[in-house]
């Protein structure tokens, strides 16, 4: 037996209260000489036995009462024999979450995989409920699934269930813990059996349960088990995490710079071999990656003639899915970045895009190519911004109602929003962009004339900025960064009052912000608030432009945020040029599987085709009435972010437990103090008994039988 | 019992209340304020209580008293009648008081019940002798310790007092021996006042009652009982030691109050029934009473006949 506050213990020694009073009072007891003793004495010995017994009990209760209380308090459980199996018989709703995750592809010893662990645990579990069990399976791979119809009665629909995931185990899904947990406890909130019981099946890798927000506050769960198919051991795991294909040399001779990361997730340092195919070339080298980092190997190569992708490898390891990476030739990742002209000119040095549509087009090494298209604000539409990643406002003063919900919706969606200053913006800014804006502008301000000679010494400087910030990290440790040099004549001045989720980014001098970000739903704002052109400042003719508003456009298109390097993952959707030519639309999957496209006229005004949540690893190819040669080809490969198979810390797991079990009001330390919670291995379960409520329940008929017992008195 | 007894009103307290007679030294002057108190109940009573009384004429013979010719009948009928009275000799009374240490017991600031008993038989023998009635006593405890024949001389009082002052309780009870001791000294029939608690053997002594009553005796018992003892009013933990025994009981008085208040209650209830059952007067004695009152109670109900029987 275990103790969640064994501290509490210790006030067991209040027991000795009652006997303590109870021996002071006999020493305090007055003497008195009384005639009529025998009366007192109960000639009646049996009587006087039972009251003597009776006094004996009252000090007994009050004793175990005091004992029982610090007991309770003290949260006692009983550990669980970590190789017993699961009890499902009792009646009860039981959600099964299994995670399908791309993880769950690694190959245990015995050459089967983990996924397969987890089914043959699931149905031994199903197996062993009882009639009155009602049970649902959840996969827990994006997005998480019910593959029952809530809870049911059915064994063979629950196997049916199980069947599935063998089945859909091709596709490689990033784990989503969260939404299945919240799945579960919906479905079991509709048991009608008091006993709600989780089983969370999976190989618990400690990415699984990074939580943003934790899920199901208000799921009515007696208790969480889970049950780690291998083990808690660790597995060592070499994963191939991008490639950057870069086009040099003379146009006849073209020559290819491949660059590929390649990330340890082992406990010791790997030396690897890495083979490049391109077409029929396939080179080697080795690369050397310390334990828990990355290293990156390039290979320089004559381009082969028509070859439109390649992949590399490395020697297969537990989790062969990642040991590979495909990619194509072309522009395959790009972030489709729409520029709004807010102030177009017939001059061209004198637009407002003059200078940021030359650095939007320039290609840099390594980095995520930007598709920039260009728009007046006038000629803005709906169809326009969905088919973007990322949308620029440039000096765009004023929004129209139908502008401003659909950039909203695009925003809330995940789409990047960036929104420059300019003489355009006046005092109906404000409501004519609602929240689009990170904070609200107050007025615009002038502190030097652009054409002055002495504006160099009143005009304001970027002075401090946020280098933990993905935009600004390239000039983090570049003292005489040009950034720091550009002078700034004409701001928008903004009002930084709290709103929940922005923050300055960079600021002028004097502390007024420069560029500031924002949050709506799954996407991103951002708002700089000096010009893009000549007319606030000379920003744009520093060094400094192209990289900040390349990493701005790729930030808001998050391609940033990809632990992976660039590329296209599966599950995500993604916008695909459309090819060159007439006819219908067909894409090809890796599998070789053809499956006709319709093309609306947003898709052709917006000239990309929308491709909803690719399944399958490898390189598609988008084409026109089977026009190969002119087809668009794009790889998608497996979300890296499964490919840490280090297991959850049993802190972190006892936290995060803790934390979903604590507001559910029913059992708040539900299979939280069980020190060794991921030590239980296939076969076993880690359920603790919780005798604190049982102890409480006796505590108050102890109460009732003292009490009983002086009064009858 | 308790809800019988008569409180004063408050702020007055009468001169024969227990425990101002307590405040008083000796049974004599304790006897002396209550019998003043049964005196002034006496007159406005109807029933006079023992007196020499006409029973039928007699027509005169030689050697008949000249004294007791009615002349007023010689006057109406010219025959001389002489007066014939039912009792001619004086009245013979016996107190048998208890003294074991059980009657030593008194609630605090009270009167002991042997002392409470010794002011009734005081009272009493009072009474008694001022009308020419004999009067003695015996006590005791686990033997007879004394016994004073019965005398009518108003100068045996003092007898009686001092022997009552000088006795200390202790011992236990033996009530037979005691009324054995009224068997032996009574020449002729009288009235036997027992004054104990009866807290011994409730069978035996009333063998010894009912042959007292078969010789003729008017019998009554006097069950004297503490205020303490008929309502146990005690409430912290109290180490309770008996009077006739070393027995002691550490007890919290709450948890056997119901318990004892029953038992003695079917006690008091055996004592009065063997009473009624052996043509015993039963009297309760509650010393929170006034003793004349009780005396009185006596008196006007249950009071001694002429006969004596």
């Amino acid at each position: 037996m275990n103790f969640g506050n064994g501290a509490i213990l210790a006030g067991m020694a209040l027991g000795a209260i009652p006997v303590i009073i109870h021996l002071i009072n006999r020493q305090r007891a007055k003497l008195r000489r009384f005639a009529a003793i025998d009366f007192l004495l109960l000639s009646d010995k049996r009587l006087a036995r039972k009251l003597k017994l009776k006094q004996i009990m009252v000090l007994a209760l009050r004793v175990l009462l005091l004992m029982a209380l610090a007991f309770a308090l003290a949260k006692p459980y009983v550990e669980p024999d970590l190789v017993a199996t699961a009890d499902t018989s009792d009646p009860g709703g039981i959600a099964l979450v299994i995670d399908d995750s791309m993880s769950m592809q690694t190959l245990a010893p015995d050459g089967r995989t983990l996924l397969d662990h987890a089914l043959e645990r699931a149905r031994e579990l199903v197996g062993s409920g009882g009639s009155r069990t009602s049970f649902a399976v959840i996969a827990a791979g994006r997005p998480a699934r019910l593959l029952t119809k809530g809870l049911t009665y059915d064994k063979e629909a629950v196997e049916r269930a199980l069947d599935r995931f063998d089945q859909d185990a091709a596709r490689p899904r990033g784990a989503d813990l969260a939404a299945a947990l919240d799945e579960a406890g919906r479905v079991l909130s509709e048991s009608p059996e008091p006993r709600r019981q989780v089983y969370v099946i999976g190989d618990q890798a400690a990415h699984a349960w990074r939580f943003g927000t934790l899920p199901w506050n208000y799921v009515p769960v007696s208790n969480v088990d889970l049950i780690d198919v291998r083990g808690g051991a660790p597995i060592d795991n070499l994963a191939v995490t991008g490639v950057t294909v870069t086009k040099g040399g003379p146009v006849s001779e073209p020559v290819l710079e491949v660059e590929v990361g390649v990330i340890n997730y082992g406990l010791s340092g790997r030396t690897a071999q890495v083979e490049l195919e391109l077409g029929d070339k396939v080179v080697a080298d080795t690369v050397t990656a310390p334990a828990g980092e990355q290293a990156t190997v390039t290979f320089k190569l004559r381009a082969p003639k028509d070859v439109t992708g390649g992949s590399v490898s490395v020697v297969p390891d537990a989790l062969p899915i990642d040991d590979s990476w495909v990619f194509t030739m072309g522009q395959t990742h790009a972030i489709n970045v729409l520029v709004v002209n807010g102030a177009p000119r017939s001059v061209p040095w004198q637009d407002e895009l003059f200078f940021l549509r030359a650095a939007l087009r320039a290609r840099q090494v390594g980095d995520v190519a930007l598709n920039p298209m260009f728009a007046t604000s006038a000629e803005l539409k709906p169809g326009q911004i969905n088919a973007s990643d990322v949308v620029v406002l440039a000096n765009v003063g004023k929004l129209t109602r139908e502008q401003q919900l659909a950039l909203h919706n695009f925003v809330e969606k995940g789409g990047g929003l960036l929104v420059t200053g300019g003489d355009s913006f006046g005092d109906d800014a404000n409501g004519s962009y609602g929240d689009l804006l990170p904070y609200p502008i107050r007025a615009t301000k002038t502190v030097a004339k652009a054409n002055d000679p002495a504006a160099a010494l009143s005009a304001l400087t970027v002075a401090t900025a946020s280098f933990e910030h993905p935009v600004m990290q390239v000039f983090d440790g570049i003292e005489d960064a040009s950034l720091f040099k550009a002078h700034v004549y004409s701001y928008l001045l903004i009002d930084t009052a709290d709103r929940p989720g922005s923050k300055v980014i960079a600021s002028y001098t004097g502390g007024i912000p420069a560029l500031v970000e924002g949050v709506i739903g799954r996407g991103r704002t951002m708002l700089l608030t000096t010009t893009l052109d000549m007319d606030w400042s000379d920003l744009a003719i520093r060094s400094s432009f192209l990289p900040l508003v390349q990493r701005a456009c790729q930030y808001l298109g998050k391609a940033l945020d990809r632990p992976g390097g660039p590329g296209h993952l599966v599950g995500e959707g993604l916008h695909v040029p459309l090819p060159e030519g007439v006819g219908p639309l067909t894409l090809v999957r890796p599998d070789g599987t053809e499956i006709p496209r319709e093309e609306t006229p947003d898709d052709t005004a917006a000239g990309t085709l929308y491709i909803e949540a690719p399944d399958q690893v490898g390189q598609y190819l988008l084409m026109r009435a089977g026009d190969r040669r002119h087809a668009v080809h794009f790889a998608v490969n497996a979300d890296r972010a499964e490919s840490d198979l280090t297991p959850v810390t049993a802190d972190a797991e006892r936290a995060i437990i803790a934390e979903m079990t604590r507001d559910n009001g029913i059992l708040p330390d539900a299979g939280v103090a069980e020190p060794a919670m991921t030590a239980a291995a296939a076969g076993g379960e880690n359920r603790n008994t919780i005798l604190w409520p049982y102890i409480l329940a006796g505590l108050f008929l102890l109460f009732g039988a003292e009490a009983w017992l002086v009064v009858r008195n | 019992m308790a809800s019988s007894v008569p409180a004063s009103p408050p702020g007055e307290r009468s001169l024969t209340d227990p425990r101002a007679l307590a405040r008083l030294k000796g049974v004599t002057l304790r006897a002396r304020r209550v019998v003043d108190g049964v005196l002034q109940g006496l007159h406005k009573s109807p029933h006079q209580g023992a007196s020499i009384e006409f029973a039928e004429h007699k027509e005169y013979a030689p050697g008949d008293e000249i004294r007791h010719v009615d002349w007023k009948a010689f006057a109406r009928f010219d025959k001389y009648y002489v007066k014939k009275y039912e009792q001619e000799t004086n009245l013979q009374a016996f107190c048998v008081l208890d003294a074991s240490a059980s009657m030593g017991y008194g609630a605090d600031g009270t009167l002991t019940k042997f002392e409470y008993a010794g002011t009734m038989i005081t009272t009493l023998a009072y009474l008694l002798l001022r009308q020419q009635d004999a009067i003695g006593l015996v006590k005791y405890a686990g033997d007879v310790s004394d016994v004073l024949p019965p005398r009518s001389r108003l100068n045996h009082l003092n007898h009686l007092t001092t022997s009552l002052e000088t006795t200390k309780v202790k011992g236990g009870t033996n009530l037979e021996a005691g009324l054995n001791a009224v068997v032996e000294f009574s020449r002729k029939r009288g009235l036997v006042f027992v004054f104990s608690d009866f807290f011994s053997d409730a069978e035996k002594p009333f063998n010894m009652l009912r042959h007292l009553v078969g010789r003729g005796h008017q019998v009554t018992v006097f069950h004297v009982l503490d205020g303490d003892e008929l309502t146990f009013p005690f409430e912290h933990m109290t180490l309770f030691e008996g009077m006739e025994s070393t027995r002691r009981l550490l007890v919290e008085p709450k948890l056997v109050r119901r318990a004892y208040l029953k038992r003695i209650k079917e006690h008091q209830e055996l004592i009065r029934k063997r009473c009624l059952d052996s043509q015993v007067a039963y009297e309760l004695v509650d010393t929170r009473e006034e003793p004349g009152e009780i005396v009185l109670r006596y008196l006007r109900g249950n009071g001694p006949s002429k006969s004596g029987a």
